[in-house]
């Protein structure tokens, strides 16, 4: 069977990698070791620090900085046909200093252009931008829009200006007019309702709701209405949440609808048409359990499958989606989902010579 | 068979205004469309029996655009007193689609009007 990882952070060993591809007069600014670089605000509690503790370059480092090591524990290992590379490199998260922010985004897609979608074609792109910077986002968009393989826009979860405020709107157009879908994915920085919470285990908890809170804002400040053919993605932000959450803005947009009448469908029937759920972290669910999410979600055609490589919870294909699952909605998660939200042509052949597996 | 009930004159039967008549135990609200036409509907709201003699008749809000308010088709609407569900006057429709789990119209009620009198069968 076809098998799509839609979120494998590919990075790099340090910042200064970015030296050799970012404008003046950053490029000194970097190699100068004027700024290291983001940290987190927090320690992991992992084996390996964040990353599986198996991972690791061969210098030690934690990113994973080598296409090679990635096509060998990803790609062949689990005969991955497509791997959509997200990063984990958002320079969104420089609240200050937007130019340099943009001309990182610009230099980390230059690298990963080179060096990662070059080395194997069934790499895919995540298109990073600035997007407290919206207009030069947009430019940025554009530009690296002409990589064929460079099929979407991040934008990262931000504890702010969440992504339906009218400020980031020429990031949406500019996704639109180049045919990219949009994702979303948590940071470091991401926020629950209360912040962070006091431990690791509260901010990972807290994730989901990070990502509600952005769902919420887009659908409800009109996003999907405005940019009628974009399709969007949240990556790493967990599923079984979404029926509440369709139920009710569907309740509240019946009952407030005078308020954001340039809404013009249910918030659920936005969801379903065009927002897709990637499963991991998956949830541990028993089959029984996940058909019922499932159901209650409404479609069998929203949720696509991720393994998050390298990060340390880390979902395998075989254990996070049952065998047990209907082989046709088990085929919809592991890859015609997210098939037919990249436009991605899976050649019928190899359907037929898996069929039989 | 529906008994006619002859309710009210046809003056006192206006556009934008209800008025609440109990028939037998129920209550029914009357109304005229802009276009002059009578309208009697249900006086409980469909969704959770509020009585809709608190709520009231408006229009329909459109949006051409993001921050942009549009009332439509003054004097056609009615909202719930209390979660202010919309329901098109001419057809008892909900103006948002009804869950599959609730039936979500409004009941219409047939009118007539003769020599200044309006009559309606219920």
């Amino acid at each position: 069977m076809p098998l799509i990882d839609t979120d494998v952070h590919e990075g790099f060993a340090g910042i200064k990698d970015l030296v050799p591809y970012i404008e003046a007069p950053y490029k000194d600014w970097l190699a100068q070791g004027a700024w290291r670089g983001f940290s987190q605000p927090f320690a992991y509690t992992s084996p390996g620090n964040g990353n599986r503790a198996d991972v690791q370059n061969e210098d030690g480092s934690a990113s994973v900085s080598n296409p090679a090591m990635l096509k060998r524990d990803l790609l062949d290992e689990y005969d991955v046909t497509k791997a959509v590379l997200t990063g984990y490199f958002y320079p969104t998260g420089l609240k200050m200093q937007y130019d340099f922010a943009s001309a990182m985004a610009s230099a980390y897609n230059d690298m990963v252009a080179e060096k990662w979608l070059s080395f194997d074609p069934r790499f895919a792109g995540s298109i990073q931008v600035n997007a407290r910077a919206p207009d030069a986002a947009a430019r940025e968009i554009d530009r690296m829009a002409a990589h064929p393989q460079m099929i979407q826009v991040m934008l990262p979860i931000v504890d702010d200006i969440a992504y339906g405020h009218p400020y980031y709107r020429p990031i949406f157009a500019a996704a639109e007019r180049n045919d990219l879908v949009v994702a979303f994915h948590h940071t470091v920085f991401a926020q629950g309702p209360y912040g962070m919470g006091l431990h690791y285990i509260e901010r990972h908890s807290l994730i989901p709701l990070a990502i509600q809170g952005q769902v919420i804002s887009l659908i409800l400040n009109g996003v999907f209405d405005e940019f009628e053919k974009l399709r969007f993605i949240i990556l790493e932000g967990g599923f079984s949440w979404l029926p509440h959450t369709l139920w009710r803005m569907d309740r509240e947009y019946r009952q407030g609808r005078v308020e954001v009448p340039w809404i013009k469908k249910l918030p659920s029937q936005h969801a379903h048409e065009r927002l897709k759920l990637a499963t991991q972290p998956s949830e541990d669910m028993t089959t029984d359990q996940l058909l019922k999410v499932i159901d209650l979600i409404g479609t069998e055609d929203l949720l696509v499958f991720a393994t998050d490589y390298p990060h340390f919870d880390f979902d395998d294909p075989d254990a996070a989606i049952p065998r047990s699952l209907p082989d046709g909605l088990r085929q919809k998660i592991l890859w015609k989902n997210a098939a037919d939200l990249y436009g991605f042509d899976i050649p019928d052949q190899h359907n037929r010579a898996t069929a039989a597996e | 068979m529906a008994n006619e009930h002859e309710i009210a004159a046809s003056d006192d039967i206006r556009t934008g205004q209800m008025t609440p008549v109990r028939l037998g135990r129920s209550t029914i609200i009357v109304t005229r469309l802009p276009c002059g036409t009578l309208r009697a509907v249900s006086g409980r709201c469909p969704h959770m029996g509020a009585n809709l003699q608190f709520g009231c008749i408006t229009g329909m809000a459109q949006g051409p655009e993001y921050g942009k308010i549009e009332m439509t088709r003054e004097n056609e609407v009615l909202r719930c007193p209390w979660h202010g569900f919309e329901f098109d006057l001419r057809t008892g429709d909900p103006a948002v689609p009804a869950p599959k789990a609730q039936a979500m119209k409004l009941r219409l009620y047939e009118t007539r009007e003769h020599d200044g009198r309006v009559y309606v069968s219920a």
